[in-house]
């Protein structure tokens, strides 16, 4: 799970800082995707086949907006239609405009939905855009999806019927443009499909709604068993030959990409959901908050600590350190020594381990030991320790690891050195700990120079 | 000197006018009645063409069947289910568009409250008067 995050973290970063490449290559991809799979399945004109048409019109439809990508794509599966029979051509243009006129003057937004739903047909995962969809933006994306399906559908028989079509040349153009819409109104797996999309878009989009605790995983859930219910329904009714293997893996892999979108755009944190109830002069209100995972990226960076610079003591270099562990919204992240790290609580006496494990339980004790690390830093004559082990810490009321007084002490001892620790650790919630222990002899020696009490917490 | 306030906040004004402009820009440009108005005619005119050229997909499918018993009757019979399933599917139609247009332009009017309210709050701050006022005091306008 933290790993998850910490990827989407890190594509997050790097989608701040490369974001126009980033959409150009995503639209690239997607419009090279199409250009290739439409090509596959009806690339009939040889003029517009190859590889540089493909790619020439892959990047055009990169710099377009999607729409503009939509229409350009279209136009192309057109040409291929035009090539193979004109009726069909006159069928799907006339499709085609239907839906750009009557949906797109709405929401013209939403055009690549349009083009990921009969890419996402063919790669037989169609179930996985209903449960975005559901999740995700409004309910009118059904629209573009099924229309998608019906693309998908229509030019898979064009694909079956160009050989027969072949065969009928001196037919009447009237005669098979009639067959040919009757042969594509009664396919009814397109409806059975068009049905079965709409309903995960639904269901998925009623149970998020839901009040309740997981209720975008139990959305997705929901999402994928009402259109496996919906698609068995439709086939036992309209009597569909169907692969069920194909479907099962295909649902599983819609699972398992929806599982992975969750954890990318939809990540929350329901064990640290918080209640709280008001009233104005016309409500009652009953608020639930729950708060995004989130975390920082560790940063993880050493202070050189020179020995015996100055009487002995510790002397850092002037690099700052950054404290290198993931924080979860709500916790704070200070220095280490002698202010509480992640835990939250002002005043706290975290100073940083880098210790491995895993303080998973209520009441745990977060990983490592401040002072061992201390201690490990801090050999007569040593120079800067150094430790980097990723740590678990995590639960409410955990103590955070290390305790700045005895790292003081540590730290004071006379010709020492400090200790420096940063970890990448994961992180729970309240009881993480992270920092540093620094140059510590040095600050309390400075503040007592000053006149101040040091009690080896407040002026590190 | 930089004023960094000010440069943040002129900033996020600059930031809400390229993600909400085209939202604003129906309530900046139009009344709602113009609006609304606007995208009935556009409804009304794209509905008439996509039922014309549906309609004529299904008189070619039926164009053998509707030959064969071509009598004055049969063309009013089929004019008139035509008209009726024209004039249902464009009410519809019409209201959904209705719907929507006047949900759009109230959702721009209030993104363009919020921004004529960011661009007041800058003027308040560091409007000509403003400086004027810090001038005269002989402060700093940072």
């Amino acid at each position: 799970m933290m790993a998850f995050l910490l990827v989407k973290e890190r594509l997050r970063l790097f989608y701040s800082k490369f974001y126009l490449l980033v959409r150009f290559l995503a639209k690239f991809a997607l419009a090279f995707a199409c250009m290739y799979a439409l090509t596959h399945a009806v690339g009939y004109m040889q003029r517009i086949k190859g590889w540089p048409v493909i790619l020439g019109v892959s990047a055009v439809c990169a710099l377009l907006p999607y729409s503009g990508a939509a229409i350009l794509l279209g136009g192309v599966m057109l040409a291929h239609l035009q090539a193979v029979s004109l009726d069909v051509c006159a069928l799907m243009g006339v499709f085609l405009f239907a839906v750009a006129v009557l949906y797109y003057g709405f929401s013209p937004g939403d055009c690549y939905l349009l083009l990921l739903s009969p890419l996402l047909c063919a790669l037989k995962v169609p179930y996985l855009l209903p449960l975005i969809v559901g999740m995700g933006t409004n309910l009118a994306g059904i629209i573009p999806i099924a229309c998608g399906a019906v693309v998908y559908h229509m030019l898979v028989y064009v694909k079956a019927s160009a050989g027969v079509w072949a065969d009928m040349g001196d037919m009447d153009i009237l005669e098979r443009f009639v067959q040919t819409l009757g042969e594509m109104l009664s396919d009814r797996m397109m409806f059975v499909m068009v049905a079965v999309l709409a309903v995960g878009a639904l269901a998925t989009f009623l149970i998020k709604k839901l009040s309740v605790d997981y209720a975008w995983v139990l959305a997705l859930a929901g999402g994928l068993m009402a259109q496996l219910v919906a698609l068995f329904v439709g086939q036992l009714q309209f009597d569909i030959p169907m692969d069920i293997a194909q479907v099962a893996v295909g649902m599983l892999v819609c699972a398992l990409l929806a599982c992975v979108a969750w954890l990318f755009l939809f990540s929350v944190d329901y064990s640290r959901t918080e209640y709280t109830q008001f009233e104005d002069d016309g409500y009652y209100y009953y608020v639930k908050a729950v708060p995004k995972i989130a975390v920082s990226m560790p940063d993880v960076q050493v202070r050189r600590l020179n020995p015996g610079k100055s009487g002995g003591k510790a002397v850092a270099d002037a690099k700052p350190a950054k404290s290198g562990a993931p924080v979860m919204p709500g916790q704070q992240r200070k220095d280490a020594a002698g202010t509480s790290a992640g835990t939250g609580q002002p005043g706290g006496r975290a100073v940083r381990t880098g210790m491995s494990g895993a303080a998973g339980r209520p009441g745990g004790v977060a990983a490592g030991d401040g002072a061992q690390v201390a201690r490990q830093g801090l050999e007569p004559g040593g120079g800067a320790a150094r430790s980097v082990v990723p740590s678990a810490a995590g639960r409410p009321g955990g103590v955070a690891a290390g305790d700045g007084a005895q790292a003081a002490r540590q730290g004071r001892e006379p010709g020492r050195g400090a200790a420096q620790v940063g970890a990448p650790g994961k992180t729970g919630r309240s009881g993480q700990a992270s920092g540093k222990v620094t140059s510590i002899a040095d600050r309390q020696d400075r503040a007592q120079r000053r006149g101040g009490a040091s009690d080896g917490r407040g002026d590190l | 000197m930089l004023n960094e306030d000010k440069i943040r906040l002129m900033t996020k004004i600059t930031m809400f006018e390229g993600k909400e402009r085209r939202k604003i820009e129906c309530a900046n440009r139009y009344f709602l009645w113009d609006y609304t108005v606007r995208g009935l005619l556009r409804a009304f005119f794209g509905y008439t063409a996509c039922f014309a050229l549906l309609f004529g997909v299904w008189g070619l499918y039926n164009v053998e069947q509707i030959f064969n018993n071509f009598t004055l009757d049969t063309v009013f019979a089929i004019g008139g289910r035509a008209v009726w399933v024209y004039v249902v599917g464009l009410v519809c139609y019409l209201l959904i568009a209705l719907v929507v247009a006047i949900a759009r332009h109230q959702s721009a009017q209030r993104a363009l409250v919020q921004y004529l309210g960011k661009l007041k709050h800058l003027e308040k701050r560091y409007g000509p008067k403003e400086q004027a006022k810090t001038a005269g005091k002989g402060g700093r306008s940072a």
